[in-house]
């Protein structure tokens, strides 16, 4: 320490060490702001935890019917990734940037510049919430279905039977249908009933939002399993 | 334990507050099935027969007056009454 203490004529003590430390710090930022420049401009070093990430989502919406489970976690995954290494340079940049301040204005350009980095993994975030339903519907299971609208408050006794009476009377006339054969010829009006009937079932319940949406959410389902019914 | 019990009470009336008044009920089901009410139903009388049949009458509040019947395997039809 007192090697690095020089005192000057005028009895002022300057402190060599701090200007060397200032200038490690600002070849620091330096390398930091250069790093950055080049993860923005190549998208290669950054990405080298986001690659994997935006490489992703691009080849999911084709296969997105096929297997959209494995996808949906994949972004999930991902999501949290890209934002990540984005923060980490900013929040190093911005430590190491704060004794200097002259360098505020680099620091902000780097922290600006990381930021577009999570907009192109957020534009597939954006578009995954349609094909969310499917992987939500997969874990689908008519009977546990069943018994929630059985044990719901949100409707009455006498409203549950009207439903299932409907219910009933759906699945009799497709099996009416599919003994005489014309079940493609009635499938469009099959279809509409069933819409009609799973709407109804929205509707009444308004105080059980949770059980609605996995109504909804399995409704493909629940006509493919109406579809299957066997005479 | 009887804190507890006591504690317990209004959690059960908000429950039972949050239930399907059987006057709502009934009005729910007769505009399921097509039928105009107004609103929830008024002078609900409720029987059921030997064979495990009900019947419910009830009159809305447009003046309208219905007989519910349903079924013992559960079968529901809304009836209006003249």
């Amino acid at each position: 320490m007192d090697e690095t203490v020089i005192v000057t004529a005028q009895g002022e003590r300057r402190y060599l060490w701090s200007a060397g430390e200032s200038m490690i710090r600002i070849a620091l930022l330096f390398a930091a702001v250069l790093l950055s420049c080049c993860n923005h401009a190549q998208k290669a070093p950054a990405p080298s935890t986001a690659v994997p990430v935006t490489s992703a989502p691009r080849p999911a919406p084709p296969p997105v019917q096929t297997a959209p489970a494995p996808q949906e976690p994949a972004v999930a995954k991902t999501a949290p990734p890209v934002v990540a290494p984005a923060k980490e340079p900013a929040k190093g940049a911005s430590q190491e940037a704060k004794p200097v301040e002259v360098k505020t204005g680099q620091e902000k350009a780097a922290e600006k510049k990381p930021a577009p980095t999570p907009t192109p993994a957020a534009a597939p975030a954006a578009k995954e919430p349609v094909a969310a339903p499917t992987p939500k519907a997969k874990g689908f299971d008519l009977d546990m279905l069943t018994e929630r609208l059985k044990q719901t408050s949100a409707i009455g006794v006498f409203t549950k039977l009207a439903i299932n009476s409907d219910a009933t009377d759906l699945i009799d006339a497709v099996k009416k249908y599919r003994k005489l054969a014309v079940l493609q010829a009635k499938h469009a009006e099959v279809r509409s009933r069933f819409d009609g009937l799973v709407m109804k079932i929205l509707a009444l319940l308004e105080d059980d939002p949770e059980l609605a949406r996995n109504i909804y959410l399995a409704r493909e389902q629940i006509w493919s399993s109406l579809l299957e019914v066997t005479p | 334990m009887k804190h507890k019990l006591l504690l317990l009470f209004p959690l059960l009336l908000a429950m039972s507050a949050l239930a399907v008044v059987p006057e709502e009920d009934v009005a729910t089901t007769i505009t399921l099935r097509g039928h105009q009410c107004g609103g929830p139903a008024t002078d609900v009388q409720e029987r059921q027969d030997a064979e495990g049949n009900k019947t419910i009458a009830a009159l809305c509040p447009n003046g309208s007056r219905y007989r519910i019947d349903v079924t013992k395997d559960g079968r529901l039809t809304v009836t209006p009454i003249r």
